[in-house]
C-alpha cells in the first residue's frame, strides 16, 4: 500500500517510515500540508499519516483541504501528534480524520490502525 | 551557570530529553528577564516627587534627583546604562541561538542511531540468509541438483555400516581358511610318517628277498623258479623306494607351499582389515562431521533469528523514544516565542522609562516653577490661578 508520511519533521517521517516499510508499504513523505497536496496531485494514496503542528499549512487546515477535494478526500487520514489536547482531537476529527495517535506512538499501534483503516 | 549547563549538556549528549532542562533553563531566564522589567516599574509615586527613588533596591536600576535650589539640574542616570538590562539581552541572544541549533543537533543523533540499528539490522538479516541457505545445502541440497549432503552423510552411513559387516565376513573367512590351511599341513605331516612305514617295509622285503636268494642259491637247481621270483620281488622293492622316495619329495615341497600361504593369507587378511577399518573409520568420522555441522548450522540459524528479534525490538523501543525529539523540537520552539516576548518587553520597557523619564523632570520642573511662582505671588486669586496650572 502506498502510504504518506506528512510531518515537518524529518527524524518522525524517518520513524513513520521505517515502521511501515517494515510491514511491506511504500511511503511517501511530506513535510508539510501544501507538500503533501502537492504531491498528492501527482500520485494517488491509499492512506495519510497526518501530523497537526507544521508550518506553512498545518494538519488541520490540510484536513480542510482535503474535506474539498473530491480526488482525495476519501483517503484515510491517522493524526499523529504531540498536541494531545481533547479539542485538538475533536476539531481533526470533525474536519473528516478517520483515526488519532498521540506522539511517542508505538509501531504496533501504528500498524494496527494502518491495518484497520485498509481493511 | 545552570542555563550554561543544560545547553552543554544537550548539546553534548544530543539527548532530546535533556532538552526538556533547556526548555526549563530557556523560561527561567525568561522570567528572571520579566522580574527585572517588573522592577523596573515598581516607581513608589507617593514619595516627594522631587526625590524619586526605584523600590528594587537590589540593585536599583536607576535614580532622578533635582534640587529645589537648582530646579534646571535634574539629574538623572541613563536607562541604557543599566548593566541588568545589557546582561538580560545577551542572555537572550545567546539562549535563542543554542536554542536554534539544539533540534538539528538532536536530530541528526536521531538519523546517526537510526542508520546504525539498520545496518545492524541488515548484517543479521544476511547472516540469517547465509545460515539458511547453508542449512539447506546440508538437509536439503537447495539449487545444487544434488541430495541434501545430510541424507548423503546418512546414505554413507549405511554403507560403511554394511562394508565393515563384509569386511569382518571376508576377515572371519580368511581365518576359517588359514585354519583349513593348517589342519591341512598337519594331514601332510602325517603322510611324510606313513611314507617313513613304507620304506621301513621296503627295507624289510628287501632283507626278506636277501634271504631268499641266500636259500635259493643253497637249495641249487631246485631254487631256480624261486630265484626268478626273488628278482621280481627285488624290482618291485626298488620301485617302490622310488616312488616313495618320489612321493616324500612332493609331500615336503607341498607341506612348504602350504606353510607359506598361510603365513601370507594371515598377513594380507590383517593388512587389508586394518586398511579398511582405518579407512572406514575416516569416512565415518567425516559422515559424523557432516551430521554435526547440520546441527551447527540449525543453532546457528536459530540464534541469528533470535538476534534479529532482540535487534527489531531494540530498534522499535529506539523509534519510540526518538519521538521525543519532536516533541522537544516543538517545546523549544514554545519557548521561542516566550523569549521573543521578553525581548519585546525590555524593548518596551526601555521606551517606558525613556518616556517617564521625561514626564518626570516635567513635573518635577512644573512644581519648582510652581513653587518660585507662588513665593512671588501677591494676590489669592494669582495663588489660586497658579494652583490651577496643570502638566
Ligand atoms: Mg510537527
Amino acid at each position: 500500500m502506498k502510504i504518506f508520511a506528512v510531518d515537518d519533521s524529518a527524524t518522525m517521517r524517518k520513524i513513520v517510515s521505517l515502521a511501515l516499510k517494515g510491514a511491506g508499504h511504500e511511503i511517501i513523505e511530506a513535510e508539510h500540508g501544501k507538500d503533501a497536496l502537492a504531491k498528492l496531485a501527482g500520485t494517488t494514496a491509499d492512506c495519510i499519516i497526518l501530523d497537526i503542528n507544521m508550518p506553512e499549512m498545518n494538519g488541520l487546515e490540510f484536513l480542510a483541504e482535503r474535506k474539498k477535494s473530491p480526488s482525495i478526500s476519501k483517503i484515510p487520514v491517522i493524526v499523529l501528534t504531540t498536541q494531545d489536547e481533547s479539542g485538538m482531537k475533536d476539531q481533526a476529527l470533525a474536519l473528516g480524520a478517520n483515526a488519532f495517535l498521540g506522539k511517542p506512538f508505538q509501531k504496533e499501534d501504528l500498524l494496527a490502525s494502518v491495518k484497520k483503516l485498509l481493511g | 551557570m545552570a542555563f550554561g549547563a543544560a545547553v552543554l549538556a544537550a548539546v553534548s549528549c544530543g539527548s532530546s530529553l535533556l532538552g526538556l532542562g533547556l526548555v526549563g533553563a530557556l523560561a527561567a531566564a525568561a522570567a528572571a528577564i520579566l522580574g527585572i522589567v517588573v522592577g523596573l516599574f515598581a516607581i513608589d509615586r507617593r514619595e516627594d516627587p522631587v526625590q524619586v527613588q526605584v523600590v528594587d533596591e537590589a540593585p536599583p536600576a536607576w535614580a532622578l534627583s533635582v534640587s529645589l535650589a537648582q530646579p534646571d539640574r535634574v539629574e538623572t542616570k541613563p536607562a541604557l546604562e543599566f548593566p541588568e538590562l545589557d546582561d538580560a539581552r545577551k542572555r537572550l541572544r545567546f539562549a535563542r541561538a543554542v536554542a536554534g541549533k539544539v533540534p538539528q543537533l538532536t536530530e541528526d543523533a536521531a538519523f546517526a542511531l537510526i542508520e546504525r540499528f539498520e545496518s545492524m539490522r541488515g548484517n543479521t538479516s544476511k547472516a540469517s540468509v547465509s545460515a539458511r541457505l547453508f542449512k539447506a545445502a546440508l538437509t536439503e541440497g537447495a539449487g545444487s541438483g544434488h541430495p541434501p549432503v545430510a541424507i548423503q552423510a546418512e546414505q554413507t552411513r549405511h554403507v560403511i555400516k554394511s562394508q565393515r559387516e563384509s569386511i569382518a565376513l571376508m576377515a572371519e573367512h580368511s581365518r576359517q581358511s588359514s585354519k583349513d590351511l593348517r589342519s591341512m599341513g598337519k594331514e601332510l605331516e602325517s603322510g611324510m610318517d606313513l611314507l617313513k612305514s613304507i620304506e621301513e617295509i621296503t627295507e624289510r622285503s628287501r632283507l626278506i628277498a636277501f634271504n631268499m636268494a641266500v636259500e635259493a642259491a643253497r637249495i641249487g637247481e631246485k631254487g631256480r623258479g624261486f630265484k626268478v621270483i626273488v628278482g621280481e620281488l627285488r624290482k618291485l622293492n626298488d620301485m617302490t623306494a622310488d616312488f616313495s622316495g618320489q612321493v616324500a619329495e612332493l609331500l615336503g615341497r607341498f607341506r612348504d607351499y602350504n606353510a607359506s600361504i598361510v603365513g601370507r593369507l594371515a598377513e594380507e587378511t590383517d593388512r587389508v582389515s586394518r586398511d579398511v577399518a582405518g579407512g572406514m573409520e575416516a569416512a565415518e568420522r567425516a559422515v559424523e562431521s557432516l551430521i554435526a555441522a547440520s546441527g551447527t548450522a540449525d543453532s546457528f540459524a536459530h540464534e541469528i533469528a533470535a538476534l534479529a528479534v532482540v535487534i527489531d525490538s531494540d530498534l522499535d523501543g529506539v523509534l519510540e523514544s526518538l519521538q521525543f525529539q519532536d516533541i522537544t523540537r516543538q517545546m523549544i520552539e514554545g519557548s521561542n516565542a516566550m523569549l521573543d516576548e521578553a525581548s519585546a518587553d525590555i524593548d518596551a520597557s526601555l521606551t517606558a522609562i525613556g518616556r517617564l523619564e521625561a514626564a518626570r523632570r516635567n513635573v518635577i520642573l512644573l512644581e519648582s516653577i510652581r513653587k518660585t511662582l507662588l513665593a512671588r505671588s501677591k494676590t489669592r486669586g494669582e495663588k489660586e490661578a497658579i494652583m490651577e496650572v496643570k502638566e
